[in-house]
């Protein structure tokens, strides 16, 4: 099964990042193909040097450097809402491919379910 | 009589701009720090327009715990939690946008 999560909550505002990250996890833990899209303030998920526990929380980003254990490789992030954000690829603490909208539309198209928060 | 617009959201709230007045300030709080980074993003936008003698500051502990520090622009002060306290003091009115 070919599993799309799109990240597109802000890391810490309330819980919704850190509950899909687990719910991926598990999925790829129980065999899905996963591919990850963060898009709007979920990409604020993928910034180095988060100091989180300031707010008494876990490091999102801490916790996606270990996607690749759970043979997570396929990151993708919304190039609209990097740009909106003032950002470059270059600035992600992970390696990550920049789509336009008629690549994450194709990319939607290829999985077979797709899970957004 | 001035208020202290306090953000929370991600996301811009539009309506803010037709209730603010003269001698307003904005505080970022939690997810609303991202709304400061892009100099194209619609608060900046708004800053611009209404000029300089708005004050616009930030919670610190909400711009670090995201890593924003690098990306932080000049036109906005990061204050701490104590300082959020006597704004709120400085202020007649508190208004919550989320």
């Amino acid at each position: 099964m070919r599993l799309l999560i799109i990240a597109a909550s802000d890391p810490y505002a309330h819980q919704h990042a850190q509950e899909l990250l687990d719910a991926m996890l598990v999925a790829a833990t129980f065999g899905a193909e996963v591919s990850l899209l963060f898009q709007d303030a979920g990409i604020l998920q993928l910034l180095p040097d988060q100091s989180s526990e300031l707010l008494g929380r876990r490091s999102l980003s801490r916790q996606l450097d270990a996607l690749p254990l759970f043979d997570i490789e396929r990151v993708y992030v919304d190039l609209n809402a990097l740009g909106q954000l003032g950002l470059k690829t270059l600035d992600l603490a992970l390696p990550v491919m920049a789509l336009d909208s008629q690549e994450m539309a194709a990319l939607v198209a290829v999985h077979d379910q797709v899970i957004r928060a | 009589m001035t208020t202290l617009h306090i953000l929370y959201g991600a996301t811009w709230p539009k309506a803010l701009e037709r209730l603010f007045s003269p001698g307003d300030a904005i505080l970022l709080a939690g997810a609303s720090v991202a709304l400061a980074v892009s100099p194209q993003s619609p608060m900046q936008h708004f800053l611009q327009r209404v000029g300089t003698g708005i004050r616009c500051l930030a919670l610190d502990d909400a711009v670090l715990a995201r890593g924003l520090s690098k990306h932080w622009p000049t036109n906005i002060t990061r204050v701490s939690d104590a300082e959020w306290v006597a704004l709120v003091c400085q202020h007649a009115k508190s208004l919550s946008w989320s």
